[in-house]
C-alpha cells in the first residue's frame, strides 16, 4: 500500500506537470480517437510517455533516479544544468512531441535525430497523440495504480514479435524503449546533451559490470529483477559489440520501465537497438530513417534538438543493430508507438520497486548507483531535465528515502519475490501461500510438512514405477505424452516447490501450461497448495459426522453436477457437506460442487481432496466468491470487464450495447472454474493453472476465450450472444477431425463417468486453449490489485448509492403510506367537512330564519314592553287624570246632590202641590160632579166652567 | 428486428432453489425434459415466440439460481422484467413459505407496475403435495396475482402459465397505452380550457 501511495503521489505531480506542458502538444491530441484496442492500449502508454517525456517523463526518471540512493551529486547537479536550459521548454516540448511521437513508432527515436527518424511515424503520432490525450488521464490513474497494465499487453505483442529472442530479451528491449522514450524527451525537453552524456557515461561505466552482475542475477530476478537481468543480457553483447558502455547504460534504464511497464518492454528492445545504431552512427540511423527525420525536419523542434545530436554522442553502438532496428522499427511502428508512452506513464512506483530489487544485486555500489539509476531511470536524460523541475527534486528525494527503506530488504528473497509479485501470478501465488503458511502455528506447519514428505514419498514410489508405466505408453501411444513429460523437472518441483516457484517461475508456467501429469496432477497440486497435512485429515474425520443444515440441498444439487462417476457420488457429497460445516460463513452454495468434483477425481482420498478444496477456497481466495453477496465474484467479473474492455475495446462496446453483461455468462465460468459447461479435459488443465498461479488466472481464460470467439461475438445479436457464450466458446478449440455432434454429445449435462471425458478428450486442442491464455492475455497482479481498487471504490460508492437508495426507499414507503393514511384522513375530513358545511348552511338558514324570528319576537316584545309600559304607565299616570276630574266631580256630585236634592225638593214640593191639586181635583171633580150634576141642568154652563179648570192647572204648574 | 415481433415482454423465473424453474422454462421454450437438470449457476436465458390474440410476441426468459447467495447477481434483473414468475414446489411446504419473501424482492427490487404469476410446479406428483391448491389460491388471491399449478413434468399447464402472464402484460400495456391517450386527451382538454378562460378573459378585458 506505501508503495501505492508514493506512486499516486508521483503521478499526480506528473500529471500536473503534463498539464502544465500539454498545450503545445495537446492539439495534436484529439486526432486518434479510433483505435483499436491495442492500439488504444498503445497510444494511451504513448501519451502518458508522451506527456511523461515533457514533464511527467522527466519525474518519473527522477523518481527512478531517486530510488538509486547512491546517486553521485554531480550527476545530480548535471541534470540541474540542463534544467537551467530550460528557457527552450517550448521548443523542447514540441521535440518531446516529436519523441512521443517516435517513440511510439518505436525505438528509432532514441536520440532527437532519431526521434526525427521517429517522425515519420509521426503521422501515427499525431494521429496517437490526440487518444493518448484523452487516454492519458486514464493512463495516469491506472499508472498510479500499478504502472504494468499496458505493459503486459506489449510483452506479449512483444513476444509474439521476437519469438525467437527471450522473454528476457523481450524485458530488456522495453526498458531500453523506455530508456530512448526518455532520451527523447530529455532531448525535447532541452535537457543539455551534457546531461545525457554524462548520464550515459556513468552508465556506460558501470554496465560492463553490471552487465555480468545482472547476468548472474537473472536466475534470481524472476521479477523486474528477472527483466533488467535479462535487459542486461541484451545489453552485454550490445556492450561488447559497441565499445562505449551506453547500451548498458540504456539497458538500465530500460530495466526500471520494464519493471513497472512490461508493455514497453518489446518497444525497448527496438528502442535499445535503434539506440545502439544511432549512437554509432548517428548519421546512419538518421539515414535509415529518413523518412521519419523528414517528417522531424518539418518540425521545427527537431532543428532545435541540437541535444538529440548529443544524445547520438552518447549511445555509439555498432551499426548492425541499426538493421536489427530497421526490422524492430516496423514493428514498433505496428505495437512500439503505444508501448514507449505507456513506459514513461507508469514510472514512478513501479520503478522504486524495481530500483530495490536489482540494486540488491549490484555488488559494486557505483554500479548500484548507476543501474539504481538506470533502472529508475527508465529514461535516464529526462532524469536529469527533471532536476530542473522543484517538484521532482522532491520526488526525487522521496523516492530516494523509499530506495532506502527497500534497501533494507535487499538481498532478501522476499524483496525479490515482492517485487516479481507485482507482475508475476505465479510469484504473487506463491508469496501468498508462504504467507499463510507462515500465519499458521508450528503445529499446523510441522503438519503439513509431514503432508508433503508423504506426498513426496508418494511421487517417489509412482516415479520407480514410471519405467513400466512408460513402456506401456510407448506400446499404446507411441509414448506421446511420456516422452514429453520432464519428469526431472518434475521432481524439482516435488522436492523443493518453492525454488522452482520462486526462482524459475517460467519455466513452471512452461510445464504447468502444457499439464502436470495426470498421475501426479493430485500430488503437484497439493505440494502447491501446502494442503495437505495430518491436521486437516483430522479435521475431515471429526467433521464427517456432523450434520450440515445444506444436506439435502447439497444431495439435490450433486444429481446435477457432472465430471463424477456414481461410485464416488457420496465421497463428493461427503467432501461438500463437511466443507459446509467446516465453514459455515460459505455453507454450501451451488457451484461448490464443480470445483470439489475434479479435486476428488485427482486425490487419493476424501481428505485430501478435502484439503484441497480448503487451500483453494482460503488460501486461494476462492473462498470470496461464495461468501454471501459474493464479493469476490463481483470483483472477478468487474476485473473481467475491465481487461476484456483493455484487450478487445470493439468486443467489449459490442456486448455492452447488446446488453450483454458479464454476470449473464462468466459467472459460472469464475464460479466453477468453467466446469459448468466445459468438458472436463479443459477443466483440469485449468485447474493446473489455477493452483500455480491462483485464480486470477481463470481471468486469462476468459478473456483469451472471449478474444479467441471475438469474430462469432461481434456478429451475434444480443440472443445468439448468450447462447454462444455459455455454451459454444469452447468449440473454437474443437479439433477439425472432430464435428459438432460429438462435442454436444459430450456437453450433455450430468455427462458420465471421468473415463468417458477423458476418451474424448482428442476432440478438442486443449493444449492450445491453455497455451493461448497463457500467452495471449498477460495480466499481473498489479493491474489486477488497480482494478480492484477501481472496483472497491465503485463497489463503495454503490454500496453507498444502494444504501441511500434503500433508505429513500423505506422512507418512500413510510410516507407514501403515512400518505395514504392522510388521504384517507383527508377524506373523511373533506366529508365531515361537506356534511359540517350543510349543517352549516342549514343552520345558517335556520338561524335567518331564527333571527327573522327574533326580530319579530323583539318587535312584539318591545310592542308588548311598549304596551306594558304604557300600560304601567297608565297604571302609574292615572293620578293626573283622577285628581284633576275627581275635584269636579266631587262638584259635579256635589252639585248634583246639591242639585238632586233641589230637584228633590224641589220634586217633594211639586208633589205636594200635585197632592194638592189633586185634592183640589178631587175637590174640583167632587164639585165638578156636584157641577155636571148641577151642569146637566145647566150644561152650557159646565163647559165654560172646565175651561177655567185646566187653566187654572196651568197657572199652577207655571 | 422490429419485423420479427410485435412485442418484447421479457419474463423472470424466480422462487427457491429446486422448484424447477429450470424445467418449466426448457418444458416451455423446447418442449423437453430432463430430470437432472445441472442447478443454475448465476442466470440463464431462453427465448420463445408465441403468438397472441394475432400478434407475435417475443418472449425472453430469464431464468435465475434460487438459492439465495445468487440474489446479488440475480437481484438485478428484476428492474427490467415486464413479469415475473414466482413458482413454488407443491410438494416443499418450505418453497411455498418462500413465496412472501419473493414478493418482498420484487416490491424491492422491480418495478412497480410489474405483473406477478404465482406457479406451484410439480403438480403432477399428487401423493407429496403439501401444498394444497385453495391455500395457494388464496394466498395468490390476496396478492392479487393470477394462480397456476403446472407440471414440466408432464407439461401441465406449463404453456398456460406463460401465456397467461403473457397476455396479462400485453392487456396492462394496452391498458398503459389506453391511459397515456386519455391522459393526452385530458391534457388537451385542459388546454381547451385554459385557452378558453385566456380568451374569455382577454375578451372580458375588452
Amino acid at each position: 500500500m506505501s508503495s501505492d501511495k508514493s506512486l499516486e503521489e508521483p503521478t499526480n505531480t506528473i500529471s500536473s506537470e503534463i498539464d502544465d506542458y500539454r498545450e503545445p502538444s495537446n492539439g495534436s491530441v484529439s486526432k486518434g480517437e479510433e483505435i483499436e484496442p491495442m492500439a488504444l492500449n498503445q497510444r494511451e502508454d504513448e501519451t502518458t510517455c508522451g506527456k511523461l517525456n515533457d514533464v511527467g517523463d522527466v519525474t518519473a526518471e527522477f523518481q527512478k533516479g531517486t530510488a538509486d540512493e547512491n546517486c553521485p551529486v554531480d550527476f545530480i547537479e548535471t541534470k540541474k544544468l540542463p534544467v537551467e536550459n530550460l528557457p527552450l521548454k517550448s521548443a523542447g516540448i514540441s521535440q518531446s512531441k516529436q519523441g512521443i511521437t517516435t517513440g511510439d513508432n518505436s525505438s528509432e527515436h532514441v536520440h532527437p535525430e532519431i526521434k526525427l527518424d521517429g517522425a515519420s511515424p509521426g503521422l501515427n503520432h499525431e494521429g496517437k497523440e490526440t487518444p493518448t490525450n484523452v487516454l492519458k488521464q486514464d493512463h495516469i490513474k491506472r499508472f498510479v495504480e500499478t504502472n504494468d497494465v499496458p505493459n503486459t499487453e506489449q510483452r506479449v505483442e512483444d513476444r509474439e514479435q521476437d519469438t525467437e529472442e527471450h522473454d528476457s530479451e523481450i524485458n530488456f528491449n522495453e526498458p531500453s524503449d523506455l530508456g530512448e522514450d526518455i532520451k527523447h524527451d530529455m532531448d525535447g525537453s532541452n535537457e543539455t546533451d551534457k546531461n545525457k552524456d554524462g548520464v550515459f557515461t556513468d552508465d556506460e561505466k558501470n554496465h560492463p559490470k553490471e552487465q555480468v552482475d545482472m547476468i548472474a542475477t537473472e536466475n534470481n530476478l524472476f521479477d523486474d529483477e528477472g527483466l533488467n537481468g535479462n535487459t542486461l543480457e541484451e545489453k552485454k553483447p550490445l556492450s561488447k559489440k559497441s565499445s562505449n558502455h551506453e547500451p548498458t547504460a540504456i539497458i538500465t534504464e530500460a530495466d526500471v520501465p520494464v519493471a513497472h511497464e512490461t508493455p514497453f518492454k518489446s518497444l525497448s528492445q527496438d528502442n535499445n537497438q535503434v539506440y545502439a545504431t544511432d549512437r554509432p552512427d548517428t548519421e546512419i540511423d538518421s539515414n535509415n530513417s529518413i523518412q521519419e527525420q523528414g517528417s522531424v525536419e518539418d518540425n521545427p523542434i527537431t532543428a532545435k534538438e541540437s541535444s538529440s545530436g548529443q544524445i547520438r554522442k552518447l549511445p555509439p553502438i555498432p551499426v548492425q543493430f541499426s538493421n536489427v532496428l530497421n526490422d524492430d522499427m516496423s514493428k514498433k511502428e505496428v505495437f512500439a508507438a503505444p508501448t514507449l508512452p505507456v513506459a514513461t506513464s507508469p514510472p514512478l512506483p513501479p520503478r522504486q520497486n524495481t530500483v530495490v530489487n536489482t540494486s540488491p544485486i549490484l555488488p559494486p555500489v557505483r554500479k548500484q548507483q548507476e543501474q539504481k539509476l538506470q533502472t529508475k531511470n527508465a529514461v535516464p536524460p529526462p532524469l536529469e531535465e527533471e532536476m530542473k523541475s522543484e517538484k521532482f527534486r522532491k520526488i526525487f528525494e522521496e523516492t530516494k528515502r523509499n530506495s532506502n527503506s527497500h534497501g533494507a530488504r535487499i538481498g532478501s528473497k522476499t524483496a525479490q519475490l515482492d517485487s516479481t509479485a507485482e507482475i508475476n501470478l505465479i510469484a504473487s501465488r506463491y508469496r501468498k501461500t508462504s504467507h499463510h503458511l507462515n500465519k499458521e502455528g508450528d503445529e499446523t506447519r510441522e503438519s503439513l510438512q509431514e503432508g508433503q514428505s508423504f506426498l513426496r514419498s508418494t511421487y517417489t514410489s509412482f516415479l520407480e514405477n514410471l519405467p513400466e508405466y512408460n513402456e506401456v505408453e510407448e506400446v499404446d501411444e507411441g509414448d506421446r505424452e511420456m516422452f514429453k513429460i520432464d519428469w526431472s523437472f518434475w521432481t524439482q518441483v516435488v522436492n523443493d516447490f518453492a525454488t522452482v516457484a520462486s526462482n524459475e517461475p517460467e519455466k513452471l508456467e512452461t510445464h504447468v501450461t502444457n499439464g502436470i501429469p495426470p498421475q501426479i496432477r493430485g500430488i503437484i497440486w497439493q505440494l502447491m497448495t501446502n494442503s495437505k497435512s495430518r491436521e486437516m485429515e483430522d479435521i475431515y474425520e471429526t467433521l464427517l459426522d456432523t450434520e450440515s443444515p445444506h444436506e439435502a440441498t447439497i444431495r439435490r444439487d450433486l444429481r446435477r453436477t457432472k465430471f463424477v462417476p456414481e461410485d464416488k457420488m457420496e465421497s463428493l457429497f461427503k467432501i461438500i457437506k463437511v466443507y459446509s460445516v467446516y465453514d459455515p460463513d460459505v455453507g454450501y452454495t451451488q457451484g461448490m460442487g464443480f470445483i470439489a468434483a475434479p479435486l476428488l477425481i485427482n486425490c487419493e482420498n476424501e481428505a485430501e481432496s478435502f484439503g484441497l478444496m480448503v487451500g483453494l477456497m482460503k488460501n486461494y481466495g476462492l473462498r470470496e466468491l461464495f461468501l454471501p453477496g459474493m464479493p469476490g465474484l463481483m470483483l472477478m467479473l468487474y476485473q473481467f470487464d475491465r481487461l476484456l474492455e483493455e484487450h478487445s475495446p470493439t468486443l467489449y462496446n459490442r456486448l455492452t450495447r447488446e446488453g450483454v453483461s458479464s454476470t449473464m455468462y462468466a459467472t459460472q465460468w469464475f464460479l466453477t472454474f468453467f466446469a459448468y459447461k466445459f468438458p472436463l479435459e479443459f477443466v483440469l488443465r485449468i485447474f493446473d493453472i489455477v493452483f500455480v498461479e491462483g485464480i486470477e488466472v481463470l481471468l486469462k481464460f476468459a478473456v483469451n476465450l472471449m478474444l479467441k470467439n471475438e469474430e462469432n461475438l461481434v456478429r451475434l445479436r444480443f440472443d445468439e450472444l448468450l447462447e454462444f457464450l455459455k455454451d459454444e466458446l469452447f468449440t473454437y478449440y474443437l479439433l477439425a477431425n472432430y464435428d459438432n455432434d460429438s462435442v454436444l454429445q459430450m456437453q450433455l449435462p450430468g455427462g458420465g463417468p471421468l473415463e468417458s471425458y477423458e476418451n474424448s478428450s482428442p476432440s478438442y486442442n486443449v493444449d492450445l486453449f491453455v497455451h493461448d491464455a497463457m500467452t495471449g492475455v498477460y495480466i499481473t497482479p498489479l493491474t489486477l490489485r488497480r482494478y480492484k481498487g477501481e472496483f472497491m471504490e465503485i463497489h463503495e460508492l454503490e454500496q453507498k448509492k444502494e444504501n441511500h437508495y434503500e433508505s429513500l426507499r423505506i422512507q418512500n414507503h413510510q410516507l407514501q403510506r403515512e400518505a395514504q393514511k392522510l388521504e384517507h384522513d383527508y377524506s373523511l375530513l373533506n366529508k365531515e367537512n361537506i356534511s359540517a358545511a350543510n349543517e352549516l348552511i342549514e343552520h345558517r338558514l335556520n338561524m335567518e330564519m331564527l333571527l327573522d324570528e327574533k326580530n319579530d319576537l323583539i318587535n312584539t316584545i318591545t310592542d308588548i314592553e311598549q304596551q306594558i309600559e304604557e300600560e304601567i304607565r297608565k297604571q302609574n299616570l292615572p293620578n293626573p287624570d283622577a285628581s284633576l276630574p275627581k275635584a269636579d266631580l266631587k262638584e259635579d256630585l256635589e252639585r248634583t246632590i246639591s242639585r238632586n236634592n233641589e230637584v228633590m225638593r224641589e220634586n217633594g214640593q211639586m208633589e205636594e202641590r200635585i197632592k194638592e191639586l189633586q185634592e183640589e181635583i178631587d175637590e174640583l171633580i167632587s164639585i165638578n160632579k156636584e157641577q155636571v150634576s148641577t151642569a146637566s141642568l145647566l150644561e152650557s154652563d159646565s163647559k165654560g166652567k172646565g175651561k177655567k179648570g185646566w187653566t187654572g192647572f196651568k197657572k199652577v204648574f207655571k | 428486428m422490429n419485423s420479427e415481433y410485435d412485442y418484447l415482454f421479457k419474463l423472470l423465473l424466480i422462487g427457491n432453489s429446486g422448484v424447477g424453474k429450470s424445467c418449466l422454462l426448457l418444458r416451455f421454450s423446447d418442449d423437453t425434459y430432463t430430470n437432472d437438470y445441472i442447478s443454475t449457476i448465476g442466470v440463464d436465458f431462453k427465448i420463445k415466440t408465441v403468438e397472441l390474440d394475432g400478434k407475435t410476441v417475443k418472449l425472453q426468459i430469464w431464468d435465475t439460481a434460487g438459492q439465495e447467495r445468487f440474489r446479488t447477481i440475480t437481484s438485478s434483473y428484476y428492474r427490467g422484467s415486464h413479469g415475473i414468475i414466482i413458482v413454488y414446489d407443491v410438494t416443499d411446504q418450505e418453497s411455498f413459505n418462500g413465496v412472501k419473501m419473493w414478493l418482498q424482492e420484487i416490491d424491492r427490487y422491480a418495478t412497480s407496475t410489474v405483473l406477478k404469476l404465482l406457479v406451484g410446479n410439480k403438480c403432477d406428483l399428487k401423493d407429496k403435495r403439501v401444498v394444497e391448491y385453495d391455500v395457494a389460491k388464496e394466498f395468490a388471491d390476496a396478492n392479487k396475482m393470477p394462480f397456476l399449478e403446472t407440471s414440466a413434468l408432464d407439461s401441465t399447464n406449463v404453456e398456460d402459465a406463460f401465456l397467461t402472464m403473457a397476455r396479462q402484460i400485453k392487456e396492462s400495456m394496452s391498458q398503459q397505452n389506453l391511459n397515456e391517450a386519455t391522459q393526452k386527451k385530458d391534457d388537451k382538454g385542459n388546454v381547451n380550457l385554459k385557452g378558453q378562460s385566456l380568451t374569455n378573459t382577454s375578451g372580458g378585458c375588452c
